[in-house]
């Protein structure tokens, strides 16, 4: 959908120079480098307003300079491919903005293979829909593909306590690698108020993030805030990968179990609810098997 | 300081224990029983007494052989009695015995000096296992705790001197007798450093020590430093030899060696044949520097790009073929800027993704195979497509050749080099921070145990502490000073605090001289500055 540039933004434009910024990340003479590519690759947006053109400004000299120092040819084609935004992502840390939302925009405006619609707006999640083998498996290859053993680390641990043992936010807060116990040849994690069953399948995740983390608490500790809203953020928009939610995770657990022939009681103690209605918002994930139908067996009143 | 009797004997005792267990002095006197054909009185002075005096003088970082006899006759009279110093006419030892003896020494050991036609190795046999067994000794018993070393070598100036002088000669065949300008050289053995040579260090009149220092392993615990092989050649003996000469002599004594560290003086050629690959036959890894004309690309082999002496894939970009190390050479500062080396790291460190990946250890005839880094999953490239899983998140290659060319390294997954085609290859990429973690690990041990020799805290080794001339007779002192920086080393790295022992909290204000301070030269005037403490 092109349109004209606006006036104000291109005469903003002209006059940009992050290296007056407070807290500038390039140099005059990195800049005098960048400037082409910068003002190339913005230039399908510049019929926006300029108050909401510097984010992408900031996110696009970023990725720029990135592409600089790893010896890539500066061109808006080069440096808007999903491959590279890809890469670039994965060295990201501790951006006050996240960059992906802007760059995957700039991405699109250049029609070099973003996903369009897919990154505008926000989906309310279903916090009970379990995530499928896919998922999973996305999230444990994104979870191994971070920019640090601290966030693989905490990742995993996420991924195990939700997944492998459905433990809440809560109770999964002081969980340490010496929680993990066997009660006749079945392994549990110990929680403040019951004991989780271990899915077997992720038991090698468990070894796994001991062995990152061997001492503490396994999903480690937050600068500022909380654990999880962090690892959330450094999945945040990962082509391929899910949002990480605990809530889900928990439902894949679960449902997991209903799935399993054990008993509703032991369904209810390893996940730690109160009681089986509680079960009723995971049910709808739970394929009924086929020998169990509506209809009322002969003599049943 | 020593001030008890006990302490003097325990001193006694120890120096004692040194040189029984170098074992020096059985070999020195078999050497002179050999050659002894003299007749006359017997010698009263043995080898094992001199040798205990020069370690006990040593000790105290002295090196004049007229105290030798002080030395000999204060020692306590159960020492003289173990070191046969009795004398039935109660004579005490003179200075003329000990000189006498040290020519003797000096005699023995330089039979082969001067044989046209020997090695270097056959000509100082005799010297180099007295010298290296002495200076050896003393060493901690956790040195050998690692199979690492470290080589390097330090001045040690004459005594004596070479130079121009005036002197009346005798015309032969006239008789007449006439003033001449003649060289006089006090000491045959010492070599000349002029003030021009490559390596660009001050000029010397003298000899030079090399020794192999332990070092601990690469993730290894810490090993205390030790002298674990030596040898003493005049200054302008070709270094690379003695220092194979050093590394073979740790190889046979421990059977297999780990990482060689030399500085940049061993590896200056670009073929590697007079170094490097001696060393790598004899089962070391060299870790090393570049010097500034090894640094870059230097050609390609199998269509993989070499730099820094290692193979990289040809889809590098132009950009990262050439990065300058920072050096603090050219600055006022010795090292370069923590800021210039974080920058260049991050520059090896975005290059690294294109290096060829090592395939397993070397082949037992010492050729290396390497994988490509597409098909081992460092980048995405068009030609290659990773062997596993592919990662998300991969970068990928700047500039893939069009074709593939045959016999290159991306026809193939894997590819072998031959060694003699990568004679720079490290196990680290060189400039990246394993490499710098790896070869940081000289800067302490070999210069600081150098600095040891010749600290008056340690063995006090320097210019006018040995007035003896000769290659033997200075390196003798030479071979005692190392046994005491063994000592002094072992004993520090005893006095050490254990890592897992919290340091004790220091209670009160805290300990400041106040004179310290930093100044930045500006308008002839020094502008004090505050520098940030962390």
């Amino acid at each position: 959908m092109p349109t004209d540039p606006r006036p104000e933004t291109v005469a903003f434009l002209d006059h940009y120079n992050p290296v007056k910024g407070p807290r500038s990340h390039v140099t005059t003479a990195q800049w005098v480098t960048l400037r082409p590519v910068v003002l190339e690759g913005i230039g399908p947006l510049s019929h926006l307003a300029k108050h909401s053109l510097r984010p992408f400004l900031q996110s696009l000299t970023r990725l720029a300079l990135f592409a600089h120092e790893h010896g890539y040819e500066l061109s808006a084609h080069v440096l808007l491919s999903p491959t590279l935004i890809e890469a670039y992502l994965t060295t990201v840390r501790d951006e006050a903005k996240d960059p992906a939302p802007y760059l995957w925009r700039l991405s699109d405006s250049w029609g070099l293979g973003g996903a369009g619609g897919a990154h505008t707006g926000r989906v309310r999640p279903d916090y009970q829909g379990p995530y499928s083998q896919d998922e999973m498996a996305a999230l444990v290859l994104a979870a191994h593909n971070q920019s640090s053993p601290h966030r693989t680390a905490t990742l995993l641990a996420i991924i195990f306590l939700g997944a492998g043992c459905g433990i809440t936010r809560e109770a999964a807060r002081e969980v340490t690698a010496r929680d993990l116990h066997q009660h006749d040849d079945v392994w549990f994690v110990r929680t403040p108020k019951y004991c989780a069953r271990v899915r077997e399948e992720f038991r090698p995740l468990f070894y796994e993030v001991t062995e990152l983390r061997p001492s503490g608490l396994l999903r480690g500790e937050a600068a500022h805030g909380n654990v999880t809203v962090a690892a959330a953020r450094w999945l945040h928009q990962r082509r391929g990968v899910p949002a990480l939610s605990v809530d889900r995770l928990r439902a894949t657990y679960v449902c997991a179990l209903l799935g399993e022939p054990v008993s509703v009681v032991d369904v209810l103690a390893w996940s730690g609810l109160r009681g089986a209605e509680s079960l009723d918002g995971y049910l709808a994930h739970v394929s009924r098997r086929s020998s169990i139908c509506g209809a009322p067996s002969k003599g049943a009143k | 300081m020593i001030v008890t009797s006990q302490e003097l004997r325990a001193l006694e005792r120890e120096a004692e224990t040194l040189v029984d267990e170098a074992q020096a002095y059985v070999r020195v006197e078999e050497l002179l029983a050999l050659r002894d054909r003299r007749k006359g009185r017997p010698r009263d002075l043995s080898v094992k007494a001199l040798f205990v005096a020069l370690q006990l003088l040593s000790f105290s970082g002295t090196y004049f052989l007229r105290d030798v006899p002080k030395v000999l006759n204060g020692i306590s009279p159960e020492a003289r009695r173990r070191l046969g110093l009795v004398r039935k006419n109660g004579r005490p030892v003179t200075l003329r015995q000990v000189n006498y003896l040290m020519n003797r020494i000096d005699q023995v050991l330089r039979q082969e000096f001067h044989t046209v036609g020997l090695s270097d190795e056959a000509r100082y046999a005799e010297f180099d296992a007295v010298f290296s067994a002495i200076s050896t000794v003393g060493a901690h018993p956790g040195a050998t705790g690692s199979l690492s070393i470290s080589i390097d070598g330090s001045d040690i100036p004459t005594w004596a001197n070479d130079r121009n002088v005036h002197r009346q000669v005798i015309n032969e065949e006239t008789g007449e007798v006439r003033w001449a300008i003649v060289r006089r050289n006090t000491d045959t053995d010492a070599g000349w450093r002029g003030a021009k040579n490559p390596q660009n260090k001050p000029a010397l009149f003298g000899y030079e020590v090399t020794a192999a220092v332990s070092v601990r392993d690469v993730g290894g615990p810490d090993v205390p430093r030790a002298t674990v092989a030596a040898r003493f050649r005049p200054v302008n003996a070709d270094g690379r030899t003695t220092a194979l000469a050093c590394i073979k002599e740790v190889a046979h004594k421990r059977g297999r060696l780990g990482d060689v560290l030399v500085d940049r003086e061993y590896t200056q050629s670009k073929h590697g044949k007079d170094f490097l690959g001696p060393v790598r036959e004899l089962g070391g890894e060299p870790v090393f520097d570049l010097k500034e004309n090894q640094v870059g690309v230097s050609g390609t082999i199998l269509g993989a790009v070499i730099i820094d002496g290692q193979p990289f894939s040809p889809s590098i970009p132009k950009a990262l073929r050439t990065i300058a190390p920072p050096r603090g050479k050219g600055s006022s500062t010795y090292k370069p800027s923590p800021q210039e080396l974080a920058a260049y790291q991050a520059r090896i460190k975005a290059r690294s993704i294109y290096a060829l990946v090592p395939h397993g250890q070397r082949l037992p005839n010492g050729n290396l195979v390497f994988q490509c880094p597409g098909a081992a999953g460092k980048l995405l490239c068009p030609l290659q497509a990773p062997f596993g899983a592919q990662r998300v998140g991969l970068l990928p290659a700047a500039t893939p050749p069009k074709t593939v060319a045959p016999g290159t390294v991306c026809a193939s997954r894997y590819r072998t080099f031959d060694a003699a085609e990568l004679p720079l290859c490290q196990r680290n990429l060189y400039g990246s921070k394993e490499w710098f973690d790896s070869y940081g690990r000289r800067g302490s041990s070999v210069e600081p145990h150098f600095g040891g020799l010749k600290s008056d805290a340690a063995a006090g080794l320097h210019h006018g502490k040995v007035r003896v001339s000769g290659l033997i007779k200075t390196g003798l002192m030479v071979a005692f000073a190392l046994a005491t920086t063994n000592r002094r080393l072992a004993l520090a790295f005893d006095a050490r605090r254990p890592a897992d022992v919290p340091a004790k909290r220091r209670r009160g204000r805290p300990y400041t001289h106040n004179l310290t301070r930093h100044t930045l030269g500006e308008a002839d005037r020094d502008k004090v500055l505050y520098v940030a403490r962390n």
